[in-house]
């Protein structure tokens, strides 16, 4: 590398707090300085020159990463100026970007004249994992303008996209010569190179969009953030404000700057001064054990990336350990080291993705710590990675009595089939996602400061029957389902709708008549028309569904992010046979296929795709082709909420062959068996 | 009555512990048979140790049958009160005929079979009957060790000891040798986990069991001279029996046994014998080609609504199988094929009769009009529907799968027809059906439970038949005798190639290829048909 490029280049790191090293090896022809980009938030808003000295200062105490780069790398300059004019003095009133001015032109090469907004030869940004990347959108203002953008993931998770940026209007694309985006290892290197200096923040923006589209994730209210690590707290969200820890919050064009503020303090930081805002204050994440422990004081799992997609059915190692260490958590199976965690109990995606093959973990009550603990149990949970944990005081405060309730009820024998094991793994990320996860506990923070937040999508259901006397079941289906708001459309396809009557005391229901001459596909889309939800749930009226179908479907859109969810018909009760199977179905993934009878579409991709094909039969694969074709994602969830009924194939259009749902299966019961998640009980089950 | 309980497979465990000794009311009579051969200086020392046991006298009988070339003299002194000496009939001799004179004569509930060497320890009789007021279909094997004989120790001082209660202290139980079973006991949690097998370690020297399952299972069989009583296990495993074994039956035997003097020559004498009537023993059996007395399988097909070719396809194919020891019913009207005149080609019972006229000379192969519930005691039924046919393979490779999951019932989905019907293959196990009739409600009919009842206690599997190479017949089965049969000298080993004979001895390189293909495509088809 030249001179020249060395001296115009600027590094910044995100999630490398436990493995210091691999930064060095990650990004070919750059060895710093690196920047921990978490810091500069707190760092940049000091007086000139500060961000290097501040980053040394702090290095040296706990993080060797930064310690190793900062010390490393400009020792000489950085460190002497930093301890000389920073000291930690706040000046109030400046804009980050005007901070970062400041901090920037205290580096030797950076081009631009006095006053102007620095830019650089090439940005380089360092994330070990997509969860890191999206932590770095949020403080992406902070990365400064540059001709050349270069983003390294260090790893990705088996199942993750590939990081393909998805152009949304912003300038910086305009002026975009070359772009190079190759696999390097287990990640990804991008490289883009532009005419003249861009915002290095909006080549991350829409990278970020590209791996993970456009998300249920609230960017309003608009949130603000101050303090170091506040970025925790909004994972990926492209519409925060940044702003001092002491505030003001910088302004918007006739709006101000944000709904309401986030602030990460100490006791010892200075109070809030930045206007009529709502503040939320919560403790760093070291100070917090102190404070009488709640889930709200948790930093949010970020659904997203700590999620169930991944889980293995039938995991290969036995239960692995959760210890202790001076340098943070390491988790160990057979004395083999899984993955090690930072000491705030973070985990990543790539963390979850090694730990898979686990029957579970094992956590000990670990004295001093709680709140990381806390914080690697709920991540853990999440992401279905089944848990057994001691009990312990403030560890099970600050998870939440419903948390701590469902770990309490693991029994390690339970962990021994692999049946019963995933009822575990799925009761635990139910309720760690709908309590830790970002957007309810964003939901409930901006409820909790007066803001209303938009009401959570409801679910209209679609049943549509030519058989009379089914109806009576399929209603109550869905009437005990539970955890959404739901409406009920049915659909009379060629029945007399005055004489049959519909109706149920617990869900709006509306009746849809439909001539039997009409084909299956017209009469679904009559009944989209008059469903209102914002997500369609097309249901079969002689299967079996737990009551947290509907629930269950809308957490995995919202964590998968696709445009259609569905479950496996993993279980199916053979009616000729009477025998109910367990088929070998791969689930918690993307695929292009799922059950018809559990199929749940967004009413935008529904409407994008034009609805269901006008075809008396097989509407569901054509739906799943079209969204497919759109350019749609489907994921197909797990199937324990679901039994699929196969009918006796008399009087029926062609169905698939009883004898081939036999060919491949992993367990088998005699008659009707549920499993517990069903919470019913088998009408004529038999044990074995 | 009600019900008798439900064991799975080995496993008395279900049963609970049973009562301890002078802790209960016995109810049913036991009727001890002692064969006596030579044995004119141990008898009376059994007999002895008889009228000491703590069994109510009122339920106990004993009958000696005196297998002896001379009759004996006459009953010691000591005796229980109701004991009788009984000759079998003449030219008749060997244990095995003296064990089924013995049980034919006697009127107890239970036959306890017992040698003419052993001493018994008082609670012995007692310890075994427990066991038979739990279940009608217990097989409860005694304890023993092996002492000194009477070379060694007077006979009057183990009467002495008899006499005064105190036969425990006559050898101490760790200078005795234990039975070769023993081993078996200590491996299997006294037989509880033996599963399948448990019936191997069936040794006559003290065994009890009901009456009316020893009938059910025919007796001894009197053809063996030795091995009888492994045979006998065998048959009452078919039955449905549960052999447990009760280590507080204890009881000294005199002496050596012979297996212990002769093992090799016992075994050498055994084996033959063993090996047509018990068809468990694979070891037995390695012979690629021949039968034997009783067939591992038993392959029912139906006749009467299918066609004669294809009832020959699935016969056929069965008679072609890897496993050599199957037999073929084939179950039709048969009683209505007249020798009366007849259009022989308008004839409207035409297929029946060609079916007939097919098998005539084949010996595996025979004709029924009806169907026993179970086809005890060859240990397999399958019902393969006429029109489909088994692979080489299929056979020997889902008993193989029944044993390794321990089903009761297989059945192999094989169509889905329009009406609705499935149309299946099914693999019974003779001991899992027999059992589930020991154990059906009173007043139901039968076989209404029977497979709720076999899945309680071993366990039904329906799986798909294609996957373990059962295909429908080719439609072409039209009787085009090949090349094979016109051209050139029929050699014996034509007859054991079975499957794909037709096509002709030209080019056997070829039809090889053919039949390798045509697995492969079956395979793919397999493999590619949507899960």
């Amino acid at each position: 590398m030249t001179r020249t490029a060395t001296r115009t280049a600027w590094g910044a790191w995100v999630g490398f707090e436990s493995c210091p090293t691999l930064l060095d090896r990650l990004v070919e022809g750059f060895s710093g300085p690196w920047f921990p980009l978490d810091e500069v938030a707190e760092a940049g808003v000091t007086e000139g020159g500060v961000t290097e000295g501040r980053v040394a200062a702090s290095g040296g105490a706990e993080d060797s990463v930064a310690g190793s780069r900062g010390a490393g790398s400009r020792a000489g300059s950085g460190a002497g100026s930093g301890a000389g004019s920073g000291g930690g003095i706040r000046r109030a009133g400046i804009g980050v970007m005007e901070i970062l001015g400041l901090g920037a032109r205290a580096a030797e090469g950076a081009e631009g004249a006095e006053g102007d907004p620095p830019s650089y030869g090439c940005v380089v940004l360092a994330v070990r994992t997509p969860a890191d990347l999206r932590r770095a959108v949020a403080v992406r203002d902070l990365l400064p303008a540059a001709t050349r953008v270069r983003i390294a993931v260090a790893e990705v998770p088996p199942w993750a996209a590939q990081p393909l940026p998805v152009a949304g209007q912003g300038a910086a694309w305009r002026h975009l010569a070359e772009l190079r985006i190759s696999r390097a290892g287990r990640g990804w290197h991008l490289d883009a190179s532009f005419s003249q200096a861009v915002s290095p923040g909006e080549v991350l923006a829409h990278v970020a969009h590209g791996l993970f589209g456009t998300r249920r994730h609230m960017a309003q209210p608009v949130v603000g953030l101050a303090g170091a690590g506040a970025a925790r707290w909004r994972p990926g969200d492209v519409n925060a404000t940044l702003s001092h820890p002491a505030g003001p919050v910088p302004d918007r064009r006739d709006a101000p700057g944000c709904d309401v503020l986030l602030r990460i303090a100490g006791p010892g930081d200075p109070p809030w001064d930045g206007g009529p805002v709502p503040v939320v204050e919560r403790p760093p994440a070291d100070a917090a054990a102190g404070r009488a422990a709640c889930p709200d004081i948790l930093p949010p799992v970020d659904e997203a990336v700590v999620n169930p997609i991944g889980f293995r059915q039938h995991p290969s190692l036995p239960m692995a350990s959760l210890t202790a260490g001076p340098r943070g958590f390491t988790i160990s199976c057979d004395a083999a080291r899984l993955v090690r965690l930072p000491p705030s109990g973070e985990v990543t995606d790539v963390d979850v993705a090694r730990l898979r093959d686990v029957r579970g973990v094992a956590v000990p009550a670990i004295g001093g710590s709680e709140i990381a603990v806390a914080r690697l149990v709920t991540a853990l949970a999440a992401a279905g990675v089944p848990v057994v944990a001691e009990p312990e005081a403030a560890r099970d405060a600050a998870l939440g009595p419903g948390l701590a309730g469902a770990l309490a009820a693991v029994r390690s024998c339970d962990l021994g089939s692999d049946l019963h094991r995933e009822e575990v793994s799925i009761r635990l990320r139910r309720v760690a996602l709908h309590t830790h996860g970002a957007v309810p506990r964003w939901r409930g923070m901006a409820a909790a400061v007066g803001l209303h937040p938009a009401a959570e999508p409801a679910v209209s259901v679609l049943l549509c029957t030519r058989r009379p006397e089914m109806i009576e079941f399929a209603i109550r289906q869905m009437e005990r389902q539970r955890g959404v708001a739901a409406e009920l459309v049915v659909g009379l396809h060629g029945l007399p709708a005055p004489r049959i009557p519909v109706q149920s005391a617990v869900l709006p229901v509306t009746v849809v008549e439909a001539p039997a001459a009409m084909p299956f596909g017209t009469v679904l889309n009559r009944m989209a028309a008059a469903a209102s939800g914002s997500f369609l749930a097309k249901v079969d009226d002689d299967d079996w569904y737990g009551p947290d179908h509907l629930a269950d479907l809308v957490l995995a859109q919202l964590y998968s992010g696709a445009e259609l969810v569905g479950s496996a018909a993993e279980f199916v009760y053979l009616e000729p046979l009477d025998v109910t199977i367990r088929r070998c179905i791969g689930t918690e993934r993307f695929a292009p296929l799922v059950a018809g009878g559990t199929m749940l579409v967004s009413r935008a991709m529904f409407e994008a795709v034009g609805g269901f094909r006008p075809l008396p039969r097989t509407v569901d694969g054509q739906l799943l082709q079209a969204v497919h074709a759109a350019g749609g994602r489907v994921y197909r969830g797990h199937g324990f909420n679901y039994v699929l009924r196969r009918r006796s194939a008399h009087g029926h259009t062609w169905r698939q062959p009883v004898q081939s749902f036999l060919a491949s299966y992993q367990e088998q019961w005699r008659g009707l068996v549920f499993n517990e998640l069903m919470e019913s009980p088998a009408p004529h089950g038999r044990r074995r | 009555m009600t019900a008798a309980p439900r064991i799975p497979f080995n496993d008395y465990g279900v049963l609970g512990a049973p009562p301890e000794p002078g802790a209960w009311t016995p109810r049913l009579s036991v009727s001890v048979v002692i064969p006596a051969y030579r044995a004119e200086e141990t008898l009376p020392l059994t007999l002895a140790s008889l009228a000491a046991q703590t069994y109510p006298r009122h339920l106990l009988e004993v009958v000696v049958v005196d297998d002896g070339e001379h009759p004996m003299s006459r009953l010691p002194e000591i005796a229980p009160e109701r004991t009788r000496v009984i000759r079998p009939a003449p030219g008749v001799w060997g244990k095995p005929s003296a064990c089924a004179a013995g049980a034919q004569v006697a009127g107890g509930d239970v036959i306890h079979y017992l040698d003419a060497d052993m001493v018994l320890f008082p609670e012995h009789i007692e310890a075994q009957m427990r066991w038979h007021h739990l279940a009608p279909y217990l097989v409860v094997l005694g304890h023993l060790r092996f002492v000194p004989g009477l070379d060694r120790i007077p006979a009057s001082e183990v009467l002495a000891a008899i006499e005064a209660g105190a036969v425990d202290k006559l050898f101490a139980e760790e200078d005795g040798t234990p039975q070769w079973t023993e081993r078996r006991w200590d491996q299997t949690s006294d037989l509880r986990e033996a599963g399948f097998t448990a019936f191997s370690v069936m040794v006559g020297a003290t065994a009890s069991l009901p009456a009316a399952l020893l009938r059910a299972v025919g007796g001894m069989d009197r053809a063996l001279a030795l091995g009888e009583d492994t045979e006998l296990g065998y048959r009452l495993s078919q039955a449905g029996a549960v052999f447990v074994a009760e280590r507080e039956a204890r009881s000294w035997h005199l002496g050596d046994s012979t297996v212990m003097r002769r093992e090799q020559d016992v075994k050498r004498h055994n084996w033959p014998y063993l090996a047509e009537r018990v068809p468990s023993f694979r070891w037995l059996r390695r012979h690629s080609q021949r039968g034997y007395l009783v067939p591992y399988v038993e392959v029912v097909v139906e006749a009467e609504h299918a066609s004669f070719e294809e009832v020959r396809a699935t016969v056929d194919g069965v008679l072609a199988s890897r496993l050599p020891d199957v037999a073929v019913k084939i179950v039709g009207p048969w009683g209505r094929l007249t020798g009366g005149r007849r259009d022989p080609l308008g004839d409207p019972l035409l297929d029946l009769r060609l079916v007939r006229a097919c098998y005539e000379g084949e010996p595996r192969v025979g004709f029924v009009e009806t169907l026993p519930r179970h086809c005890f005691p060859v240990p397999f039924r399958l019902h393969c529907p006429a029109g489909w046919v088994p692979s080489r393979g299929t056979i020997g490779s889902i008993v193989k799968f029944a044993d390794k999951e321990g089903l009761g019932v297989l059945s192999l989905a094989l169509e889905e027809r329009e009406d609705g019907r499935i149309v299946d293959a099914r693999l019974e196990r003779t001991a899992a059906v027999a059992r589930a009739h020991w154990c059906a409600t009173p007043g139901k009919g039968p076989g209404e439970e029977t497979d709720d009842l076999v899945h309680e206690m071993f366990g039904t599997l329906w799986d798909a038949g294609a996957k373990w190479g059962l295909a429908p017949a080719e439609p072409s089965a039209s009787p085009a005798p090949g090349p094979a049969w016109t051209r050139g000298p029929v050699t014996p080993a034509g007859r054991g190639g079975g499957h794909g004979g037709r096509r002709g001895g030209r080019g056997g390189r070829s039809r090889l290829l053919r039949r390798t293909a045509r697995l492969v495509r079956r395979r793919l088809r397999a493999l590619v048909r949507p899960a």
